[in-house]
């Protein structure tokens, strides 16, 4: 089976079976109106569940069963919602997975208290986990996601900040930082590390984990800041060139300021300078065409595929002696999958 | 006699202090003389070795965080350790759950924690809001406890053996792939044999003596569907 098909099965399947046991910890009560309904609704919107399926691949790789895996990858599923509701709030995002955002839709109120539902809603199939791991992991499961949630929340201050003082000498190691903490923890250290946790029943030190992970997740942010520039509108799901209207310090963006002459640069400041609704069309536009002349995308093009590469370096070095098994080859194929999706 | 040569001076170099950013040579601004850089070389430069400086940047990046993450946790050890001459007096308190840096604790002691660790556990299945414990009362998916091991071995030689079962649904029917060696040639040795027995299972591993030193590997198999139910390494020294 080709690596696409066999990422788009493993993806589907662990996906499905996520997304069946989550509705069932979203409560069918009042305030349906406000909230309950609201919790399910970025659920329901569908996208990959990159992040469900690595935790239960990963356990099963070690010969677990799916089952003692399936809450704790509910978990992460809901607490990535809750962040995406947060987040489109912070960065004022318009749209995500192709409708508006929550509070776009709902209004800033109601999308903060439904994010903050979804993120305490996702302690319990945590809690639950007693029952299927025993104490012990359960607690360290918490430990880990109460770690996994400060390092989230420290890098998006990273990017915050740099946006609200138009931070303008980010280096290409501050991205990395960032990138590490706000996407990689959530996005592919904490599943991976749950899924290592709870397959080897914790007799692997989990900080073998936080490689592997950094360059898959940092992999997977870069091509995904590509998509923002150059992706299919209707596949992306969110505006293109968001992230240059949103002010972000993507690594086309560093790269541009490195290249550019005086004067452009201090054009990308002013207009970086500017509230998100004073830029303008044209202003991106601008931007973006520059980054076009550049090279700045190709640049950030072949560090993705570096990083890629470094990714499937790690994890010959952490999971290549386990047996060889159909989870296995998933988890092999994702460094060339994340920068090849669209 | 051979005259002295001058002495060669290299020419002092542009910067000024140590280059800490991997990306720094490349990333040194050339746009304070306010005109553009031909685009085509640019690129051109760029492309030698942007992958691989990329890559280079991110292991300084996790190197120095993972660093820090140690340097942390090492101090936090040793504030904990250092925390008065009490600490001298203080009981061996310790063992695989407590991971005390005071030493292991007396073996009176390891049963009594062990004791009231079961104890815990079991009341706390009573307390209200309180699920069943794993183990006490299996839930429908839950699987049963890793069964107890034991193992002979027959060798003249020194030897480590090192069983690993995977979680799953059944320990029973199990069998063991020929242990093939690691890394360097050898004729692979003798399966070993898998026996159920009351509350385990009992591991039996013959090793020839002319069998050449070395770790040998072997993956663990269910009978029933020849499916991978963990790993054995066995090590002659």
């Amino acid at each position: 089976m080709p690596d696409g098909t066999l990422v788009s099965a493993v993806l589907r399947e662990y996906g499905d079976a996520t997304r069946r046991l989550l509705f069932q910890y979203l409560p069918a009560a009042e305030p349906r109106r406000y909230l309950y309904d609201l919790v399910a609704d970025y659920p329901r919107r569908g996208g990959r569940r990159f992040r469900p399926s690595l935790c239960i691949a990963t356990a099963r790789a070690f010969g677990a069963p799916m089952e003692l895996a399936l809450r704790t990858a509910v978990s992460i599923e809901m607490i990535h919602n809750a962040m995406l509701i947060h987040d489109d709030v912070e960065d004022e995002s318009e749209q995500r997975r192709g409708q508006p955002t929550m509070h776009v839709a709902q209004g800033v109120p109601i999308a903060i208290n439904v994010g903050d539902a979804l993120s305490l809603l996702a302690m319990r199939p945590l809690l639950d986990n007693r029952s299927f791991l025993g104490p012990d992991i359960s607690l360290r499961i918490l430990e880990e996601t109460e770690r996994m949630a400060r390092e989230s929340a420290e890098g998006q201050a990273f990017e915050l900040g740099w946006r609200r003082d138009n931070v303008t000498n980010v280096s290409e190691a501050d991205y990395l930082l960032m990138v590490l903490k706000k996407t990689c923890w959530l996005g592919t250290i904490h599943p991976s590390r749950m899924g290592t946790l709870i397959g080897s029943r914790g007799t692997i030190d989990l900080d073998r984990c936080i490689r592997l992970g950094f360059f898959l997740g940092a992999a997977f942010q870069i091509q995904d800041d590509l998509l923002n520039l150059d992706g299919d509108p209707q596949a992306y799901g969110k505006e293109l060139g968001g992230d240059i209207r949103e002010g972000k310090r993507t690594l086309m963006l560093i790269h541009l300021l490195q290249e550019a002459t005086a004067g452009e640069r201090d054009r990308v400041f002013a207009m970086l300078g500017q509230a998100r609704d004073s830029r303008s069309h044209e202003d991106v536009v601008w931007v973006h065409e520059r980054m076009d002349f550049y090279g700045s995308i190709d640049y950030a093009r072949q560090v993705a595929h570096g990083l890629a590469g470094a990714a499937q370096y790690e994890f010959e070095q952490l999971y290549g002696s386990l047996p060889e098994s159909r989870d296995k080859r998933f988890l092999a194929s994702l460094p060339a999958w994340v920068i090849e999706r669209n | 006699m051979i005259p002295p040569s001058p002495r060669i001076k290299r020419p002092p170099p542009e910067r000024s202090g140590p280059i800490r950013n991997p990306m720094a040579p490349r990333a040194q601004g050339h746009a304070e003389s306010g005109s553009p850089r031909d685009p085509i070389s640019a690129a051109g430069a760029a492309v030698c070795g942007v992958l691989e400086n990329g890559v280079r940047t991110a292991y300084a990046v996790i190197d120095e965080y993972m660093r820090r993450g140690q340097n942390a946790a090492r101090a936090t050890y040793q504030d904990f350790n250092k925390r008065g001459a009490m600490n001298q007096d203080r009981p061996n308190f310790g063992g695989p759950y407590t991971n005390n840096p005071w030493g292991p604790m007396s073996m009176m002691m390891e049963q009594f924690m062990m004791a009231m660790r079961m104890w815990n556990q079991a009341m706390s299945s009573f307390m209200p809001g309180a699920f069943p414990q794993a183990g006490m009362y299996p839930a429908p998916f839950s699987e049963p406890a890793t069964p107890s091991v034991a193992v002979k071995v027959s060798s003249v030689s020194p030897v480590e053996v090192e069983l690993t079962l995977y979680p799953g649904p059944d320990f029973a029917g199990l069998c063991c792939d020929p242990l093939r060696a690691e890394a360097f040639a050898a004729p692979p040795m003798e399966p070993a044999t898998i026996e159920r027995e009351q509350g385990g299972v009992r591991l039996a591993v013959k090793v020839g003596a002319a069998q050449a030193k070395g770790r040998y590997h072997a993956l663990v198999r269910r009978e029933t569907d020849r499916s991978v139910a963990g790993e054995l390494v066995v090590t002659v020294s």
